[in-house]
């Protein structure tokens, strides 16, 4: 049975959109999918929260968005991490894994 | 670069708001079909496959909501939106919007106009350099209070004192300007040398007036003219120092001219006049004994006022050792020992030039800012009584813009927003009917309000409003808001049928409409007691006439006519014109007219020297005033020619100082009147009856009359005629004209304006309170009637079913109008509380009535008996028309 889908923490939803651009842009769906699959469906970004985000990145510049013909033909919106992108990224890896860090100190204190 | 890109955002964001919107929309449409055509390989039918991949989707326009949340700039935008939306819902409902603009234009401009009231008279500062500093002194000699100083006295305290700058007096009057052959009628003032640079006037050409510059009998006396009678009569002629002009017949010389704009403000005693436009050198000699004259002053910097009183008090002391025969000693008051007891002759009392101005009208000022109050709280509460109604009625709207989507803070964001676009509006209306109200209070209080020339529609009130209407706005906008923002919306969409509010909400209703009556009690209390006030001192018995009275002031030339025998000649000559004129009754003159700024002395009879001297009001008459004026002569006899020819030693008394002093009877006696330094002994002829002269509601102060004699410069001509003021107006000036051509009469005005200037005060109070009053209980009506029709329009099925069941129409309507009775008996009784509350604000400005006057509270409680039975008229009607078979089917 697969486990229940996790609930995103605040904030995550950002750093989880920037690290799948890194590696190429993607349009919106292909962005859910990837999340999806690589979390191994911990994670479902529903489009309710990923068009919101998708919009709050663009708007602070650290993503920029194109419209491009999909794999399937259809006209999309596919984003790319830009230069500022790539750097708050860098930011937010390393804010996290201080919160993993700092979490899993609290955990495993006996 | 990240603000520059941050900047195109926001641009491109506001302005091409379509391509972002198409964009949005362009990107969700491909998901949805991204989904669509997932859902197709997965093998459902297309229009399956589309509902599945919309479902999964969610709400479309919230993710867009969202999105635009997201973006930069969302929340001018949402405003601009919510602006606009406001202007089409409100568009939608003209007479809801109407009703609440009207309520809230109302209390708004009523507390605008007590706003910019308050401010022009008291908040606002003189307009001089530093007017914290200017003060008047008051002086009170012994028995008289505000008796004025001696020339002594000013020198004495100018020269002693460490805590002024300057302490300076004048004299306001009017001349006879005489130049390039043209005579023309100025306001005039003498002023001593320090008087305008205690007021930090600077002259805009020339010098100002300097005593040792302008002393010595070659030189023509000085004079400074304003600005404006510069441009008026000089053509602006910078040319124009040293230029002669002849001023009450003496040859004068220009010596500067002041700014113009330059107003003086000074208390009402010392001058009511605002532009003076020649100033001339005070030429009163200090040795003259007399008292009368005002002292205005400077304080030092870093002087309190208390050091400056506490100094004055110790000066009083050293004038009395160093002066004793003229403030203790025998020789002062030979005739009564009261005043050699009485310690110190003179007191000195500096006092904030703007107090001493505004100490009169403040407790009325702040009365009417309470009434003001009122008015205000009845306008919110009657909008927030309408908005609630309209809530209600829009709930539906509201429920199905939250199901689409709308998140609460959003919908309490729009109906605040249309609150505020009400009460903007509002405002703007209310800024309008403030600057009407300012103008028709000029209008009625002429007189009687201090500064008035101050208050005006200026920045300050205008951002007033605009605080005021922003306050407004969530007030009355808070309430509807806050309450559907408190309910949940689940169910009540599908319920959906009617669109009643919940029973809590009716209380609330019918809550407010207690708290408006309430509200109005007071207001209609107050003017209902002022009213009462007013027609008790419009009914006091004056003791003359002023019914047919016309009055002149007739200016008298003392250069030209230097002696009393010359003066009295060109009077008589005046008199004996106008006399043989057919449409006049009766003519004299006298001097203070009544109710005019009264003469005070003491007086007391020479064999009584133990007895405290009485205070009474002096004037000067010419033979045949009493029958002029209307004063009836109860015993002895009037003033004869030959009294003031003679120059007799002899009066008429009142009957209240005869009263007083010879309950035996006073014929024949000796009257005493004191004065600083001696006492004048006069033969009592006549006595008349009780006249008041100092003001309407003033009946304590006795009165008594000498012949005219040397003192009097002018004199006020009393035409008793049938004719109206404006006929005999040119009558008077050639009459004038004909015995003497030199100067010219002037304030030729009914002895009726006297009258109703000197009630002015309790007028004004009642014009605004009534004001206030009345639109206090037509916003409780509109409240009243509002709830009322809303509540009973609520009630049609019930009615309809209570109909059906066999009640009668009768009972319907009792049910109605008992509810309208029960609201307003309910406020009422609050409002009655609160009655006891103000009593005593408006007490001492009340003249022969109670604070709870019996026939006031009375008639209070009719008229809203009256309101609150026409209020429920119409929606009695109403259910009276309800027909059970459409009212069980109309919904």
């Amino acid at each position: 049975m697969r486990e229940p889908t996790l609930e995103l923490l605040r904030g995550t939803l950002d750093l989880l959109i920037l690290r799948t651009l890194e590696l190429c842009p993607m349009h919106g769906v292909a962005i859910a999918d990837r999340i999806s699959q690589v979390t191994s469906g911990a994670f479902q970004v529903k489009a309710g929260s990923l068009f919101p985000a998708l919009h709050r990145l663009e708007q602070e510049g650290w993503i920029e968005g194109q419209w491009q013909e999909s794999a399937e033909g259809h006209r999309v919106r596919s984003y790319k991490l830009t230069r500022d992108g790539r750097r708050q990224l860098a930011a937010e890896k390393k804010t996290w894994q201080r919160t993993v860090q700092a979490m899993n100190a609290l955990l495993e204190s006996a | 670069m990240r603000v520059l890109t941050r900047a195109t955002r926001l641009f491109s964001n506001l302005l091409r708001r379509d391509r972002v919107e198409s964009t949005l929309d362009a990107e969700l449409g491909a998901w949805v079909n991204a989904l669509t055509d997932r859902f197709i390989a997965a093998g459902l039918s297309r229009e399956e496959a589309r509902r599945q991949a919309l479902i999964e989707t969610g709400g479309i326009e919230a993710i867009k909501e969202n999105v635009r949340d997201a973006r930069l700039g969302q929340s001018i935008e949402t405003a601009c939106q919510d602006v606009r939306h406001a202007f089409r819902s409100l568009r939608r409902a003209p007479g809801f919007s109407i009703l609440i603009i009207v309520t809230l234009a109302v209390g708004i401009g009523a507390s605008l106009t007590m706003f910019s009231l308050m401010r022009g008279v008291l908040w606002r500062p003189l307009p001089y350099p530093e007017p914290d500093r200017i003060v008047t002194i008051q002086v009170d000699a012994r028995n008289v209070p505000s008796a004025g100083a001696t020339r002594q006295e000013l020198v004495g305290i100018r020269t002693s004192s460490r805590s002024f700058e300057q302490v300076a007096t004048i004299d306001s009057s009017n001349a006879t300007l005489q130049y390039a052959g043209e005579m023309e009628h100025v306001s005039a003032a003498s002023v001593t040398d320090d008087f305008l640079p205690l007021l930090r006037v600077r002259p805009a050409i020339g010098r100002l007036l300097d005593s040792r510059l302008d002393a010595g009998a070659k030189h023509p006396l000085a004079v400074l003219i304003s600005g404006e009678l510069w441009r008026r009569r000089f053509a602006a002629d910078p040319g124009v120092i040293g230029r002669a002009v002849r001023i009450d017949n003496i040859d004068m010389q220009v010596v500067g001219v002041l700014p113009a704009g330059l107003r003086l403000f000074l208390p009402p005693s010392v001058n009511n006049v605002e532009q003076i436009d020649v100033w001339l050198p005070d030429r009163n000699d200090p040795a003259i004994p007399y008292r009368g004259v005002p002292l205005i002053a400077r304080l030092r910097p870093g002087v309190t006022l208390d050091h400056a009183n506490a100094e004055l008090q110790v000066l009083a002391g050293q004038f009395a050792r160093d002066y004793p025969d003229r403030y203790t000693g025998a020789n002062a008051w030979q005739a009564s020992p009261f005043d050699r007891g009485s310690g110190l002759g003179a007191s000195f009392t500096a006092r904030s030039l703007h107090d001493d101005m505004t100490r009169d009208i403040r407790p009325s000022l702040i009365l009417l800012t309470c009434a003001v109050v009122f008015v205000l709280l009845i306008a919110y509460v009657n909008a927030a009584n309408l908005t609630l109604v309209r809530g209600a009625m829009r709930r539906r709207e509201l429920e199905i813009r939250r199901a689409l989507g709308a998140r609460t803070f959003r919908v309490v964001r729009q109906l605040i927003s249309e609150s505020l676009l009400l009460s903007l509006v509002s405002g703007a209306i209310g800024l309008v009917g403030a600057h009407v109200g300012l103008q028709a209070i000029r209008l009625l209080s002429a007189s009687y309000i201090p500064l008035r020339s101050r208050m005006e529609i200026d920045a300050p009130v205008a951002i007033f409003a605009l605080v005021l209407s922003a306050l407004t706005s969530v007030l009355f906008g808070l309430v509807p808001a806050w309450r559907l923002a408190s309910e949940r919306s689940d169910h009540r969409l599908r319920v959906g049928r009617t669109q009643t509010m919940g029973s809590d909400t009716r209380k609330i209703q019918r809550a407010f409409v207690v708290a408006e009556v309430a509200l109005s009690i007071a207001p209609l209390v107050c003017a209902g007691l002022m009213l009462r006030s007013f027609v008790n001192l419009m009914h006091l018995p004056l003791g003359f006439d002023p019914a047919g009275v016309v009055t002149a002031r007739l200016p008298l030339d003392t250069t030209k006519y230097p002696n009393v025998e010359q003066r009295w000649a060109v009077l008589r000559n005046v008199v004996d014109r106008l006399r043989v004129v057919p449409e006049i009754k009766a003519v004299s003159a006298a001097d203070p007219l009544p109710l005019a700024y009264q003469t005070r002395r003491r007086v007391g009879r020479p064999d009584q020297p133990d007895v405290p001297p009485i205070l009474a009001t002096q004037q000067f008459a010419l033979p045949g005033y009493l029958r002029a004026i209307g004063t009836p002569l109860l015993e002895g006899r009037d003033f004869s020619d030959s009294d003031i020819r003679e120059q007799r030693n002899v009066t008429i008394i009142d009957a209240g100082l005869a009263k007083r002093l010879w309950p035996e009877g006073p014929i024949g006696r000796v009257l005493s009147v004191y004065r600083t330094g001696w006492r004048n002994d006069m033969e009592i002829i006549g006595v008349t009856g009780n006249v008041r002269v100092t003001r309407v509601r003033d009946e304590s102060i006795p009165h008594f009359m000498l012949p005219y004699g040397a003192y009097p410069s002018s004199m006020s001509l009393v035409v008793k005629t049938e004719a109206p003021a404006d006929r005999i107006g040119p009558l008077i000036q050639s009459a004038v004209g004909a015995a003497h051509s030199e100067r010219a009469a002037f304030e030729i005005r009914p002895m009726g304006d006297y009258v109703s200037e000197s009630i002015g005060d309790t007028r004004f109070i009642l014009f605004v309170l009534a004001a206030f009053a009345a639109s206090s209980v037509v916003l409780a009506a509109v409240g009243l009637y509002g709830t009322l029709a809303y509540l009973t329009a609520q009630r049609t099925r019930e009615f309809g079913i209570r109909l059906a069941l066999g009640s009668s129409v009768k009972a319907l309507v009792t049910i109605v109008i008992r509810e309208g009775i029960v609201l307003v008996g309910a406020g009422a009784g609050i409002g009655l509380i609160g009655i006891a509350a103000i009593s005593r604000g408006i007490r001492e400005l009340l003249y022969g009535v109670h604070p709870f006057d019996g026939l006031t509270l009375s008639a209070v409680s009719v008229l809203l008996a009256i309101v609150a039975l026409a209020a429920a008229g119409v929606p009695a009607y109403r259910a009276a028309r309800i027909d059970p078979q459409t009212s069980l089917r109309c919904e």
